[in-house]
């Protein structure tokens, strides 16, 4: 599994807490690259460039693009990604109506993961449940909206037999990765303060982490 | 045509009574409907009552000089836009909309009162509130056109509810940061 194709959300939590460097040092261990598409670029480059209050992280993101830290990938998924919405979009029905569980950006970061059989960095929730627990998202649904969710059980296997060997992690776990591999010593006076205060600063980026598992975290990380 | 007629004539009348409550509710519903049809039209009116409720409830908006043109103007607009579904004039209708939005953006920049745009606040908060939901970050942006930068850190900053907590989980966290480990350093560092 030698690529990790990065989702908007993940590249906009850490480029926005001024992570860089754990893409930094961690890319030697990854034996690969870390992709992203054309479409993520402009979502994290070309349009906040346009407003005065994002374009330093967009400037930021740039140049990790120049410097080869980060790649883009200018394949064309729109197929793929469409088959994949086809697929998870007729998985839940509220009233039979169909409801739009993942979007083009999300499902063309998921096709080419599939594509590359690489790994997912995504840290906007739906998707991830999707792959990973869609029983819960169904339930969360019929909460929210108040109404009975049903599922499709010949779409939902269809869909698990596409995404099944996906894996996805989130930007927290490469900083949790940073910290186990001891890149915060040095960089911080006191390593576990700086390793907590850096899950929070994702986790209030927009990462889909949860206090439970910040908690968790900084348990089993000593 | 007929359920954005009932629709419009409910933003109308909140709106003529100044019912800043009502427009909330009217907006929340539409957000709602608007996830379910995937239906960009319905966000928009949503955010226009999102936009005429915070309007309605802040007193700086109506001690300005252009407040009495701006009220005329908004319930002016309101009127043509159940008219035009009356008419079934979906081109009239889409140009009401978006007069409403002019006229509120121009009294959002008079007011200058803070550096970023009421319709562009409404839409950060509905597309917070899509996620919310349970729509994907790309859809919730999509629908309410919000950069995905600020509804990011928007969503950061609400609260996890415990039902979020329990039906967002996915996979274990040991396991997802054994993973982890596979990917960088394969057998090094699982």
């Amino acid at each position: 599994m030698p690529d990790l194709i990065c989702d908007s959300s993940s590249i906009i939590t850490l480029f926005d807490n001024c992570f860089a460097w754990i893409f930094e040092e961690l890319k030697e261990d990854l034996n690969g690259e870390y992709i992203l598409l054309k479409a993520v670029r402009s979502e994290t480059v070309d349009n906040p460039k346009q407003s005065k209050r994002f374009r330093l992280k967009a400037m930021r993101i740039e140049r990790a693009i120049r410097n080869g830290l980060l790649t883009i990938d200018s394949s064309n998924m729109e197929k793929e990604a469409i088959k994949l919405e086809n697929s998870a979009n007729k998985i839940m029905s509220i009233r039979n109506k169909n409801i739009n569980l993942i979007h083009r950006g999300e499902s063309e970061a998921l096709a080419f993961a599939l594509k590359k059989n690489a790994a997912l960095l995504i840290d906007e929730r739906t998707t991830r449940a999707l792959i990973e627990d869609p029983k819960s998202l169904q339930d969360y649904l019929s909460f929210k909206y108040k109404k009975t969710v049903s599922i499709d059980k010949d779409a939902l296997q269809r869909f698990n037999s596409i995404v099944k060997d996906v894996k996805v992690i989130r930007s927290s776990e490469m900083v949790a990765l940073a910290y186990e591999n001891k890149l915060f010593e040095g960089r911080f006076s006191h390593p576990k303060h700086a390793f907590e205060a850096s899950l929070y600063a994702c986790k209030f980026g927009g990462c889909s982490v949860s206090e439970k598992e910040i908690r968790e975290y900084l348990k089993i990380l000593r | 045509m007929v359920k954005f007629t009932a629709i419009m004539e409910r933003v109308k009348s909140a709106w003529v009574a100044k019912n800043p409550e009502a427009l909330r509710f009217i907006s929340n519903t539409l957000i709602e409907e608007a996830s379910l049809h995937h239906d960009k039209t319905l966000a928009k009116v949503s955010l226009l009552c999102y936009s005429l409720s915070k309007i309605i409830s802040k007193i700086h908006f109506k001690k300005q000089k252009t407040w009495g043109e701006f009220n005329k103007d908004i319930t002016h607009t309101l009127s043509s836009a159940v008219m035009a579904l009356n008419e079934g004039n979906g081109d009239k209708f889409t140009e009401s909309l978006h007069m409403a939005e002019l006229a509120i953006h121009v009294l959002d920049k008079e007011s200058g009162n803070f550096a970023t745009f009421l319709m562009d606040k409404a839409r950060i908060k509905q597309a917070s509130r899509l996620y919310s939901l349970g729509r994907s970050l790309s859809d919730s942006a999509d629908l309410t056109g919000a950069p995905k930068d600020e509804v990011m850190l928007y969503i950061g900053s609400t609260r996890e509810t415990p039902r979020e907590e329990k039906d967002f989980r996915g996979v274990n966290l040991k396991q997802r940061f054994s993973t982890t480990k596979t990917i960088f350093g394969g057998e090094k560092n699982a």
